[in-house]
């Protein structure tokens, strides 16, 4: 009795031992959820990068940027941090769009040659777009070691300021390559994929970022000057509006101008940068940019009037502000911009590459006159405006942007260069920052004041929030997240370029001499 | 052990109990896979992917948790004291986390086992008297006290925060906060009249209480009966936001003072706020925002602003939380009163009833907190909420 009981309890325990052995083979195919995917095509990422570079944001977040380089003022109640230049702490979020940049390469490996490198040269405009942008407002970023957290390091060291500058001028010059030996590709609503216009986009973007180095021209490994030559005659520029990067806005769903029904757009005050610089030359964006005072509209003015559109000064003290709004001393924002359609967001433009040119044409590293590029630019900020505006007195005041107007615009004595470098400097970058009014989502602006001083931004000691109250800060701190998962690094980078401390006032490597 | 010592005849019961149990918990079914999150129509009729930014590692090791429990539970004088004490000891290794990395990285964070330890330790401790027992008087206590703490049994080097307050041996349910900057000795420094915030986090609080005690009595007389009951933290600290939202929206009592009267009616800016001013001098700090050099002098603040803008400044946007409105949850609250009268049974028989009684009860009869205003710390958060309510009633319960 006993040995058979022996005997059955060996074979159950062999049955329900092989038993559990099959039961764990099929387990990979168990834990595959079926409701998600883990291929996709590289379009939908190219699409969500895109559309993810663009976005304006919603609310109150659409604005920040626009704070900040005081094209307007605020009237919510409290001081806004952007608006009295409370920078913070920057953010390196973007580093995980290139995470979908590598899957984006990865997804397109069956794709065809000229496919692949359409994509290619997409992937390493977007790093050097988001890492330009990073390394202008912190300083040192990593860059070579960068996106390798699938390979282990997850605590990448930093690179020199100018070392990820000399990079992104590289991967720059490679997508461009790049692209002419590419062919359309899928997933881009905003050019279509037409790889021609991909490559004008970089090299417009790459004079930009050389401009941005106009301090460094001495540096023979940069060789900034002779790179700027090169592009700027090789005929791969942007030649009128159509050739812009830009996101076009329309009533459909998701894909609304973001200030469309956005409640906060009551609290937006035009700033005195803008209004007073329009009405000194006589010029016509007044009446598209902005709403007349109430204030002057109940007390005998028009909108057709010069005189009923009052700027504010967006660095004066708060209270005082939101008096003058109570009082309707104010301007807000014209009716377009609350409209479904808006205007398109440009991103890249020829309008902002005409300016770039034109500085660079002053400071003779291109043939050609400072003049010429200079006119095509306010040209072209008005032709913009005036296409995508429909010809009604609402939204122009009857100050319509004719061609009549133009001309006789650039004709004035007032708006003319007259071969001084300081003057003529200021022009260019007034001009810049006037047709970007609620335009260019990034601080270009803000970078152009931070290297040569002009467009001239207000700066009021009574109000300022940086911790230098006499000057605008010079950089954003490094994130809380580096401080607390990637301490070592961050710090030697600190020690290495500020002196130990992340200092808002602090000069990085492309502002000094 | 009552059954097993011969026990002195005051101690009419004793027992020991004890046990130890080890605990496994898996992930969740598909935390290990890597899928894009995709999206329809984003754009002209285009669809668009996006890669998750949370790195998953495929070899985890469960989370495991062993616990053990120690407790005696001993009566005397004829079961009329009834005492009840445990201690327990949960470590919780092989913990699973999001654990944050260097966005720098690709991802802004990591599943992974890391080699964080918590340690949850706390004791109980129940006692119950019957003071009075007699034919017609009859009067229990019942009082209960405990604590219960988590601490870090062992800190990651490499995934768990870096900051002074996450060390060995400390608190686990730490809260920070940027703090407003002040001056060595506390005071508020201000910059033309308003505050700044610090850029530099500091700590605000353990979260959870550090004692929780409880008390109920019942004293009955013949056919009437009262009952009570009494609970109360202390300890803890949670954010009193609907304070700092009045505060904001100029709706708090405190805030009708003679400046603000002064600035909507007479258009005066007369507020000068309580801190110091920075006469010269500059300071440095490291990047966990300790000081390295100060030469800083300070002078009582004199800069008069409006009033509004420096409550807005100083309690800004409720979601934007103030380091002065972390408060302390102590708090004592009566939960519940009653007071009972059963029928006599001759009256409950010319009913046909076998029983009947009826009760006058009132619930969460008061609330006294140390710190905590506008809201009912017991919830444990304050997220706007309305203020705990008061129930009277009375209540007839009938047996058939």
């Amino acid at each position: 009795m006993r040995f058979k009981q022996f005997i059955l309890a060996v074979i159950a325990a062999g049955t329900i031992g092989s038993g559990m052995t099959s039961c764990t083979s099929k387990f990979d195919d168990y834990n595959t959820d079926q409701n998600a995917t883990t291929t996709v095509t590289p379009g939908m990422l190219a699409t969500n990068l895109i559309i993810g570079m663009m976005d304006m944001g919603g609310s109150k977040y659409s604005v920040y940027d626009n704070m900040r380089n005081k094209q307007i003022a605020w009237a919510e109640g409290s001081a806004e941090n952007d608006q009295y230049n409370l920078f913070g702490r920057a953010s390196f979020d973007s580093y995980t769009d290139l995470t979908n940049c590598q899957k984006m390469l990865l997804e397109a490996a069956s794709a065809t040659e000229e496919v692949q490198n359409s994509y290619k040269g997409l992937a390493k405009f977007f790093k050097a777009h988001h890492l330009f942008y990073l390394s202008m407002q912190v300083g040192d970023i990593p860059y070579s070691q960068s996106n390798q957290a699938e390979e282990g390091n997850i605590k990448p060291a930093y690179d020199t300021q100018k070392e990820v500058m000399r990079q992104v001028l590289e991967d720059l010059e490679e997508a461009q390559s790049l692209f002419a030996a590419g062919t359309t590709f899928d997933g881009d609503p905003v050019l279509n994929g037409d790889p021609e216009k991909w490559r004008k986009v970089c090299v417009a973007f790459e004079l930009k970022v050389l401009m941005n180095l106009s301090k460094k021209t001495g540096d023979a490994d940069l060789r900034v000057q002779e790179r700027f030559a090169n592009l700027a005659t090789a005929n791969n520029l942007m030649t009128s509006n159509d050739d812009n990067l830009q996101l076009v806005f329309s009533n459909t769903g998701s894909q609304q101008y973001p200030l469309y029904q956005n409640d906060h757009m009551q609290y937006l005050m035009v700033s005195s940068t803008i209004i007073d610089p329009l009405k000194e030359f006589n010029d016509n964006r007044l009446f598209y940019y902005a709403e007349a005072a109430p204030y002057a509209q109940e007390n005998g003015l028009t909108a057709e009037d010069w005189d009923a559109y009052m700027g504010i000064d967006p660095s004066a003290i708060q209270s005082d502000n939101n008096v003058l709004h109570g009082e309707g001393k104010d301007c807000g924002p014209n009716e377009r911009y609350l409209t479904a359609e808006g205007e398109p967001l440009m991103y890249v433009s020829y309008m902002e590459q005409n300016f770039i040119l034109a500085e660079a044409a002053l400071r003779g590293w291109i043939g050609g006159t400072a003049n010429e590029y200079y006119k095509k630019g306010i040209r072209a900020s008005m032709e913009f405006i005036a296409e995508y505006t429909p010809d009604d007195a609402t939204y122009h005041h009857n100050h319509p942007i004719t061609e009549e107007s133009i001309s006789t615009y650039l004709e004035q004595d007032a708006i003319q260069l007259n071969g001084n470098f300081d003057h003529d400097l200021e022009m260019i970058l007034l001009q810049k920052y006037l047709g970007s009014f609620l335009q260019h989502p990034e601080n270009d602006c803000y970078y152009d004041n931070r290297r040569t001083g002009y467009p001239v931004l207000p700066i009021n000691p009574e109000s300022n929030m940086n911790t230098d109250p006499n000057k605008l800060p010079a950089r954003w701190m490094y994130p809380q997240d580096e401080l607390d998962y990637n301490r070592e690094n961050l710090q030697s980078a600190i020690d290495s370029q500020y002196g130990g401390t992340d200092d808002y006032n602090k000069l990085m490597w492309i502002l000094q001499d | 052990m009552s059954e097993f010592i011969d026990l002195p005849d005051l101690f009419t019961f004793w027992k020991l109990r004890g046990s130890w149990t080890v605990t496994k918990t898996d992930l969740d079914i598909f935390d290990t896979v890597q899928a894009y999150s995709v999206s329809n129509n984003v754009w002209d009729g285009l669809n668009s992917a996006t890669y998750p930014t949370a790195l998953r590692s495929s070899t985890l090791k469960p989370v495991t948790a062993r616990s053990y429990e120690i407790g005696t539970e001993f009566n005397m004088w004829e079961n009329r004291v009834h005492a009840d004490f445990a201690f327990y000891n949960k470590l919780k290794y092989n913990l699973t986390r999001e654990a944050t990395i260097s966005s720098a990285s690709g991802f802004s964070s990591t599943l992974l086992n890391y080699d964080e330890e918590q340690l949850r330790r706390g004791f109980e401790l129940a006692i119950g008297v019957d003071l009075i027992k007699s034919k017609d008087w009859n009067w229990t206590v019942n009082v209960n006290w405990a604590r219960d703490r988590y601490y870090y049994a062992q800190v990651d080097p490499v995934y768990s925060t870096q900051n002074q307050w996450v060390q060995d041996g400390l608190r686990w349910d730490w809260l920070s906060v940027y703090d407003w900057e002040r001056d060595p000795d506390g005071n508020l420094i201000l910059y033309n009249g308003l505050p700044r915030r610090s850029e530099y986090q500091s700590f605000a609080g353990y979260e959870y209480p550090d004692w929780i005690w409880g008390l109920n009595t019942t004293l009955s007389y013949k056919n009437w009966s009262l009952y009570m009951s009494f609970d109360g933290r202390i300890g803890g600290t949670v954010y009193n936001q609907t304070e700092q939202a009045m505060w904001n929206s100029g709706s708090h009592p405190d805030s009708d003072t003679p400046e603000r009267y002064d600035e909507v009616v007479n258009g005066n800016i007369s507020f000068v706020a309580p801190g110091v001013k920075v006469v010269s001098g500059s300071v440095e700090y490291d990047t966990d925002g300790n000081i390295i050099s100060d030469t800083r002098v300070f002078a009582p603040n004199d800069v008069p602003v409006s009033y509004q803008s420096f409550i807005q400044t100083y309690e800004p946007w409720s979601g934007n939380a103030a380091s002065q409105n972390y408060r302390s949850t102590t708090f004592f609250k009566i939960r519940e009163l009653s007071l009972t009268y059963k029928l006599p049974k001759k009256a409950c028989d010319w009913a046909h009833l076998k029983g009947a009684s009826v009760s006058f009860i009132g619930q969460n009869l008061l609330l006294w907190a140390k710190e905590f205003k506008y809201a009912d710390p017991d919830v444990d958060e304050d997220n706007l909420s309305s203020p705990s309510q008061r129930f009277l009633g009375f209540n007839v319960k009938v047996d058939f």
